[in-house]
């Protein structure tokens, strides 16, 4: 079943972080209830018209910020214990490229590799 | 066949069967269908398009990155995290991208292109604890290409060396970079050809994207989220004189985009990519919604 937006802590800090301190979305113009279907390409700065190269580079470089700021900020344990942050980077970082995926997609990511130790 | 099709050919296969037979890989695929209206300075009416994109990336000669001391069954431990996500990988990429309209004529960038890289990458992410920490993107590798116009009426194959590069930060502003070096094989380019005999010559492309993030009136429903500027050259080595007195030595195209808020965009190019025969100022407006 497809994964759905909701008000989980997995929705809420891939919301929370790329609003601040990844400084990509205007909580504004883009409240968090409605934030599931936004996009990657929306972001403020996805590489829209550069080469599939260049877009790869952008999304490896902002998926590991990514990474990092919710173990910085949330206490995350291992969803199974083969999981790894390199796994998580490497599934996150395709999400980032895809101008077309959505935060809901990314969230899915999260809640994949992590769970939220309040949960 | 072409011979760089051929070529090409022989060093996806024995790759592709290695990236199938070792772990751990990783495969990508990526599309997207957009229309697009564009308002040509050289037409007096508005041009309904489809922009497409289709590419498929297979990864190969990858380590994995193992886990910290402070990683345990239930925890990832971040001591490692940026050994964790710095890539070390050779990738083949296909790709197929153009601009179509309903009349080719009045494509303002009727310049598709079916290209396949092979070559390795080095990725470095940024540490967010240390102050001055920068993210480090190279590679580097052979291009086999097929360029031509929209309906690949006209077209050349592309043989060369290529590298990239990627400085500053992703959330801030960015500067990265894409060069090539090699042969074209323009032989099947009834435009070129009709000037002169010189079918095959060198060739150099770049690219560059320049990404800076705006942070004035933020809040404000129309205000601008960030401006990108990309660049694309391609400059034929030693052009014989009809080349150049006809304008097809040298081919460049900037695009100046102002992104706002919910995917609105209003886009301005200038210049020719190879196969347009005259430049343009072309505004595109547009909505980043895919179709499908």
């Amino acid at each position: 079943m497809a994964y759905e937006w909701k008000n989980n802590l997995a929705c809420k800090a891939t919301y929370a972080i790329l609003e601040d301190p990844l400084d990509q979305i205007d909580t504004i113009q883009v409240p968090q209830e409605k934030a599931g279907d936004y996009k990657i390409a929306y972001l403020s700065n996805y590489p829209d018209d550069a080469s599939s190269k260049i877009r790869e580079k952008w999304a490896r470089k902002i998926s590991a910020k990514f990474v990092q700021y919710v173990l910085k900020f949330y206490d995350v344990r291992k969803e199974k214990p083969t999981d790894t942050i390199s796994k998580w980077h490497n599934d996150t970082w395709p999400v980032f490229k895809d101008g077309d995926k959505t935060l809901t997609d990314l969230a899915a990511v999260l809640d994949k590799h992590c769970k939220f130790s309040d949960e | 066949m072409n011979k760089t099709i051929i070529l090409g050919s022989l060093i996806l296969f024995p790759l592709l069967t290695f990236a199938n037979d070792s772990q751990p890989d990783s495969d990508d695929e990526d599309y997207a269908l957009r229309p697009v209206l564009l308002d040509s300075s050289d037409n007096n009416t508005a041009v309904l398009g489809l922009r497409y994109r289709a590419e498929k990336k297979w990864t190969f000669l990858e380590n994995e990155q193992k886990p910290g001391p402070d990683a345990t069954a239930d925890r990832f431990g971040s001591s490692t995290a940026i050994e964790q996500m710095t890539d070390k990988h050779g990738f083949a990429e296909l790709k197929l991208e153009g601009l179509w309209t309903n009349d080719m004529e009045l494509n303002p960038e009727s310049f598709s292109k079916l290209n396949l890289d092979i070559g390795y990458e080095i990725s470095i992410p940024d540490d967010i604890e240390k102050e001055g920490s920068q993210e480090k993107d190279f590679d580097f590798g052979l291009q086999f290409a097929l360029e031509g116009d929209q309906n690949y009426d006209n077209t050349q194959t592309v043989s060369a060396l290529q590298a990239g590069a990627m400085f500053g930060d992703s959330t801030d502003w960015y500067i990265a970079t894409v060069l090539a070096y090699g042969e074209v094989d323009a032989s099947k380019d009834d435009a070129r050809m009709a000037l002169t005999n010189v079918d095959t010559f060198d060739r150099v492309a770049a690219e560059v994207h320049l990404q800076y993030q705006l942070k004035f009136r933020e809040g404000r429903k129309y205000s601008p989220k960030s401006i990108a500027f990309n660049y694309r050259y391609y400059g034929e080595v030693d052009p014989p004189d009809a080349i150049k007195q006809a304008d097809l030595d040298i081919f460049q195209r900037g695009v100046v985009r102002l992104k706002f808020e919910k995917g609105l965009y209003v886009a301005v190019s200038e210049g020719k990519l190879p196969f347009d025969l005259q430049s343009e100022s072309v505004l595109e407006v547009g909505l980043s919604q895919n179709l499908f």
